[in-house]
């Protein structure tokens, strides 16, 4: 790295407050100020990925601000260059889609004579929020970073400061960069004969009964505190170096959400700020934390370390994956997805301390090569899925999935900018996350056999998160895609709504093309950040990975995005090309066959809202899962229970037929459902001995 | 020239599991209902099915959007590639060096996701209500799966699946039992995938296509059955036509052998089949995740 890439960086972070302020003041239209600020990020974006493809060695630089003998110092080494650049890189999209529709601010009018889901800062917020985020990931020391984090949670709490009530509708533009809630539209003030009078709450007044609605001065508690501890783990000495990481975990853990919460997961603070929230803040967190750790644990870091990165991302992104795909509302579904991908990359960080802790160079660079996709994913993915939501919200008038429904027909291209967006956040092949996962994976398979049941355990724990984080991603993205988007719509506001045009679709096209660059392209991406890698890992990735794949080893094969994604391709011509051969007709269209249901009244005209599925029961409670009851058996000649004592339970079967049916019968009674559990459990019991006894 | 063996094996892999899976649901049918006790079906009666149905005009609801309609043909894409990646009569096949274990599992997640949103695209009851069992399937079932993939690769120190074949030949995974268990695990994942239940809003060449991907889905994971634990009889893509030829045979009777004992599972637990799905699942988990446990905490011998 070089001073003057520096240099111009912190001069480019501090211009951008310094732009929106002054544009505010001499009344620019809201698209002139967004885009000179997008201009301003890229452009940071740009010199950070140049510091870093340049590998240059660090550069400091101390800025004799502030009092006597206290100066900020800030250093641009790999891993602060990569998080500038994904930061900078997310927050210009964020910039360029909030100010898309804001009216220019008329000359002479006071605050209160706007609109009232515009809010009063303008974009000075946002400005002011990825200037801190930026200033904090070059951060040199303890009072630079907190400085910097301080200034970022300030944007971030007062992007999410609301006004009071209207009732006019929000454009996207002022609905992504923070509206009042109550300036949602209403959907059941339409003249909406689907909500049965009015007995459906509104999506603004739902989310204000929401006792989860996260307080924005919580989120600004939780930053203030997180810069305080990395103050603290900052000043304290070398000595107490086990103090100063848990400081930092604590700090990173508080910024990034990794605490089984689901506050947050509303819009009523505007997209842009949950962008800054839950996509761009975990990352920065992370990656702090990933910096300062290696610092602190100065050469091996003790094994203990990996456990509370492994324990709670892991616990995180099971908990998150559960809840995502059981949140009532679109953007609920979005943000918890992007929790479960922090705490995937949490787990990733985990096993890269493990790694260093026991010195396995070979597994220390995988798990920082997963570390790093998921972060550039989760940060990619979820800004994109976040803005794309807000933006079906602002045009469905609602983000309840039994509100809206159908909006592919009427909204295709942010539709397929969510698909894009989820499609980052999803860890199946061929996406980014899942090259990320792959090299999880692989680092797990990496760790030595044989050192006990312990490591076994955490190991196969790790696997297990890994497995259900991605049974959950699927099923959330197919959930919210496929009951928001797809099917039918439930009101006629939903039918109402439009397309969006210019800013907007420009910035779906930079994300989703960014989102499928770093899917086919995992190896390019990690070699440009294989300083990074060396940073942090202590050795590079090197030709591990290469443009066509990512292998565990050198000249041994393994996952070759660009090769599979070219063979899907070569199947779907194939049969687009015998579809065309038969005939390549549209076909029929005609009303679905409704199973018996009678038709629809005439003023329903988009059908029953009711037969259509509201995407509940994808997976079952969490508590019902984790915990089955064990099927019903009953000894012989046991006397059954009487059927008033039998408590019905949401969701089991047995006894539900139990209490409702007549009672049971006396004597042997093995319920059918028992027998392959009981087989398989059998089976692998005998086989588990035989395996102990042939060990032995 | 063994460049050309591989591409010529790879082809006819290709060909032969895309030929076979219809054959062998008809040849399950028949014999479920042999053990029924009913005459059964014809054996070719899949392959009559799917050309009824390619004669057809596509019918789709009037909700249908575009992504629905690609969602069919997706689903056979991706699960034809899982099958293109997954070694039957030898190893060595052209694509071997990108046929990666999970990949195969991520292909076949990402097929039963796109089955869920092809469900959901009609906009009516019925597709709601398949779309939620499908998805607490695909959840229960994605970690035996991938426990069992991962104690494979565990074993074989590779997560690509013609090394683990042919390391899995040579007696190389040890332990077996963690092996075994594995295998135990992905049987109960094949005994408890959905039963054949459609969308009720899709017909013609859309259905033709859905019906093809879950006849090759079942082929894929019996075929993954048998070359990752019984590859016996297998040959190099290099040894030419006659090796392959015993290579053949010995996946049919492979083949036969696990469709028997897959109809005669399902004739023992009959209807409630779909009832006992998460029971099995649970049980398949617990296998794989002992399986893992076991296979990490042994010592290397090979």
């Amino acid at each position: 790295m070089s001073d003057p890439l520096l240099a111009l960086l912190l001069v480019l972070l501090v211009l951008m407050p310094v732009f929106a302020l002054a544009a505010r003041s001499a009344r620019l239209g809201g698209a002139s100020v967004a885009s000179g600020l997008a201009v301003l990020a890229l452009s940071g974006t740009m010199v950070a990925l140049a510091a870093l493809a340049l590998d240059a060695p660090p550069a400091m630089l101390a800025l004799p601000i502030g009092p006597t003998s206290f100066g900020l110092r800030f250093l641009l080494d790999p891993v602060a260059a990569g998080l500038l650049a994904l930061v900078l890189g997310c927050g210009a999209v964020v910039a360029l889609v909030a100010g898309s529709d804001r009216p220019p601010a008329r000359r002479g009018a006071a605050a209160a004579d706007l609109p009232a889901h515009v809010s009063p800062l303008g974009p000075v917020p946002i400005a002011l929020a990825l200037a801190g985020f930026g200033l904090a990931a070059v951060a040199g020391d303890g009072g630079s970073l907190a400085t910097g984090l301080a200034i970022g949670g300030l944007g971030t709490w007062i992007g999410g400061l609301g006004r009071g009530a209207s009732g006019s509708p929000a454009p996207v533009g002022a609905l992504i960069a923070g509206p009042d809630p109550a300036a949602i539209p209403d959907p059941a003030a339409a003249p909406d004969r689907t909500s049965a009078g009015g007995a459906t709450p509104s999506a603004a007044a739902a989310h204000a009964a929401d006792p989860d609605l996260p307080a924005g001065s919580a989120r600004l508690a939780a930053t203030l505190f997180a810069a305080a501890a990395l103050l603290v783990a900052l000043t304290l000495d070398d000595p107490a170096r086990h103090a100063r990481y848990l400081c930092a975990f604590a700090a990173a853990a508080a910024l990034a959400g990794l605490v089984p919460t689901r506050a947050g997961t509303s819009p009523a603070r505007g997209a842009a700020v949950t962008v800054l929230l839950e996509a761009i803040q975990p990352t920065l967190a992370l990656g702090l934390l990933a910096r300062l750790t290696l610092n602190f644990a100065a050469g091996a870091p003790p094994v203990w370390w990996a456990l509370p990165p492994l324990l709670l991302g892991g616990a995180m992104a099971v908990l998150a994956g559960w809840r995502g795909v059981q949140a009532p509302t679109l953007t609920g579904i979005v943000t918890l997805a992007s929790r479960r991908q922090t705490g995937l990359a949490a787990v990733s960080f985990g096993l890269l301390l493990l790694a260093r802790a026991v010195d396995l160079p070979a597994l220390a660079a995988l798990a920082t090569g997963a570390f790093l996709l998921l972060l550039v994913t989760q940060a990619l993915g979820a800004t994109l899925a976040i803005l794309a939501a807000a933006t079906l919200q602002a045009g469905a008038g609602s983000d309840r999935l039994d509100r809206i429904g159908g909006l592919v027909h009427f909204m295709p291209v942010t539709t397929l900018a969510l698909g894009a967006g989820f499609g980052g956040l999803a860890l199946l092949p061929p996406s980014g996350a899942f090259a990320g996962v792959y090299l999880a994976l692989q680092a797990v398979l990496a760790t030595p056999r044989g050192t006990g049941l312990a490591p076994a355990l955490l190991s196969a724990f790790v696997v297990l998160a890994l497995a259900l984080g991605i049974a959950l991603a699927a099923m959330g993205a197919v959930r919210a895609l496929g009951v928001a988007c797809l099917g039918r719509p439930r009101a006629p506001r939903t039918a109402g709504a439009k397309e969006v045009a210019g800013p907007l679709r420009a910035a779906w096209i930079m994300l989703a093309v960014a989102v499928g660059a770093v899917g086919l392209f995992p190896g390019l991406l990690l070699r440009l950040a294989d300083p990074a890698v060396l940073q942090l890992a202590g050795t590079e990735l090197g030709a591990r990975v290469g443009v066509l794949q990512l292998a565990p080893a050198t000249r041994v094969p393994g996952y070759a995005p660009l090769p599979l994604a070219l063979l899907l391709a070569v199947f779907g011509g194939i049969l687009a090309w015998l579809h065309r051969r038969q005939g390549g007709g549209e076909g029929n269209s005609g009303p679905a066959w409704q199973q018996g249901f009678s038709p629809a009244p005439p003023w329903l005209p988009f059908g029953d809202p009711g037969t259509q599925s509201t995407g509940e029961g994808f997976v079952p409670p969490i508590g019902a899962a984790a915990l089955p009851r064990l099927p019903a058996l009953r000894w012989p000649f046991q006397l059954p229970r009487r059927a008033e004592d039998v408590s019905p339970r949401r969701g089991d079967a047995v006894s539900l037929r139990t209490s409702a049916g007549p009672a049971p019968r006396r004597g042997a009674d093995v319920s059918p459902r028992a027998v392959p559990l009981l087989l398989l459990l059998g089976m692998g019991v005998a086989l588990a001995v035989l395996a102990c006894l042939g060990a032995a | 020239m063994t460049v050309l063996l591989a591409l010529i094996a790879q082809l006819l892999h290709l060909v032969l599991m895309l030929a076979t899976a219809p054959l062998l649901a008809g040849s399950l049918d028949w014999l479920e209902a042999r053990l029924d006790g009913r005459a059964g079906p014809p054996l070719l009666q899949p392959w009559r099915d799917l050309r009824r149905l390619l004669r057809k005009q596509p019918r789709w609801a009037d909700a249908a959007s575009g992504l629905g309609r690609a969602a069919a043909p997706a689903d056979l894409a991706l699960v034809a590639a899982a099958a293109a990646l997954v070694p039957s009569f030898c190893t060595g096949m052209a694509f071997d060096p990108v046929a990666d274990l999970f990949v195969v599992f991520g292909f076949l997640g990402l097929a039963r996701a796109l089955r869920i949103l092809a469900a959901l695209d009609g906009g009516v009851a019925g597709g709601g209500l398949l779309a939620a069992r499908r998805s607490r399937l695909m959840l229960f079932a994605t970690v035996p799966a991938l426990f069992a993939a991962f104690t494979l690769a565990l074993l074989a120190g590779t997560s690509n699946l013609d090394l683990i074949v042919v390391l899995q030949r040579e007696g190389l995974l040890q332990p077996a039992s963690a092996s075994a268990l594995a295998a135990a695990a992905l049987i109960g994942v094949v005994l408890a995938a959905d039963p054949a239940t459609e969308d009720p809003d899709l017909g013609g060449p859309p259905l033709a296509a859905l019906r093809l991907a879950e006849a090759l889905r079942l082929l894929v994971w019996l075929d993954l059955l048998s070359a990752a634990f019984l590859p016996i009889g297998m040959a190099e893509a290099a040894d030419g036509p006659v090796a392959w030829a015993i290579g053949f045979g010995a996946w049919a009777v492979k083949l036969l052998a696990l469709m028997a004992a897959l109809a005669v599972a399902r004739r023992i637990l009959g209807g409630h089949r779909p009832r006992a799905a998460a029971e099995l699942l649970a049980a398949a988990g617990l296998l794989a995740i002992v399986a893992a446990v076991f296979a990490l905490s042994s010592a290397v011998t090979a």
